[in-house]
């Protein structure tokens, strides 16, 4: 799948990392670096990557046992936001299979609006649950729209109502 | 796993542990942004980035992607 039918500068958008995850990573990038790892998670036994059963059972030491479970609810999260096409590239899925999943959750093409266009609609796709968003146009025209999104579900971990299922509307 | 549980859980990953920062760092890129582990686990370090105004960002869509 590739996004050279999109006709916006949207294609393959770095993820902007807010603290606390920022630093998180930059410490894991500096220990790699140390290394003279060429990799951000690398394995112990020599310039290679980590394994994916290795770091799988690394997560499931860190409380995440069930990852496809974790996969899934975050995929959830954010079918109800995007397109099947940015879905599909953004987290390596296939178009027809990420399509039936944004359709489930109510998400479409038609919840797709550049970020120049706010405010637009965030949470998940059952209406009572959603919370609106407003972008801010300092930056329109350079980030777009899936980076405003994954950027608003990281800062609800900085939010007091964060452990709430339902956080309150944004004026 | 909920939206709920799965914030908690990135709360609790990043406030209030400090040991295995990859385990933690790959966990939350699991739980709030869907990557695949085997996806995660072939990042190279050149795909986070520091922007000339401070900002950290990651591509996490340069890696390959496994189509299902």
């Amino acid at each position: 799948m590739t996004m050279a039918g999109l006709p916006w500068p949207c294609r393959a958008p770095p993820l902007r990392l807010r603290e606390p995850l920022a630093g998180l990573a930059l410490r894991v990038a500096d220990d790699a670096r140390a290394r003279t790892s060429l990799w951000l998670f690398p394995s112990s036994q020599g310039n290679r990557p980590l394994s994916a059963d290795r770091l799988r059972e690394r997560l499931a030491a860190a409380g995440v046992d069930r990852a496809l479970y974790a996969r899934n609810g975050a995929l959830s999260a954010l079918a109800a936001q995007l397109p099947p096409a940015l879905l599909a590239d953004q987290l390596g899925l296939s178009l027809s299979a990420a399509r039936p999943v944004v359709q489930s959750r109510g998400g479409g093409s038609q919840r797709l609006r550049r970020a120049t266009s706010p405010p637009y609609v965030t949470g998940s796709g059952d209406p009572s649950t959603r919370t609106r968003g407003i972008h801010d146009h300092r930056d329109a025209g350079k980030d777009c729209f899936i980076d405003d999104i994954r950027t608003i579900i990281a800062e609800r971990i900085d939010q007091p109502w964060s452990r709430q299922a339902r956080p309150p509307s944004r004026p | 796993m909920d939206d709920a549980e799965r914030l908690e859980l990135v709360r609790h990953l990043l406030r209030e542990r400090d040991d295995d920062p990859p385990a933690r760092l790959a966990a939350v890129l699991v739980l709030l942004f869907g990557q695949q582990v085997t996806r995660l686990a072939v990042l190279r370090l050149s795909a986070l980035a520091v922007d000339d105004d401070g900002r950290v960002t990651l591509a996490l869509s340069s890696t390959p992607a496994a189509l299902a």
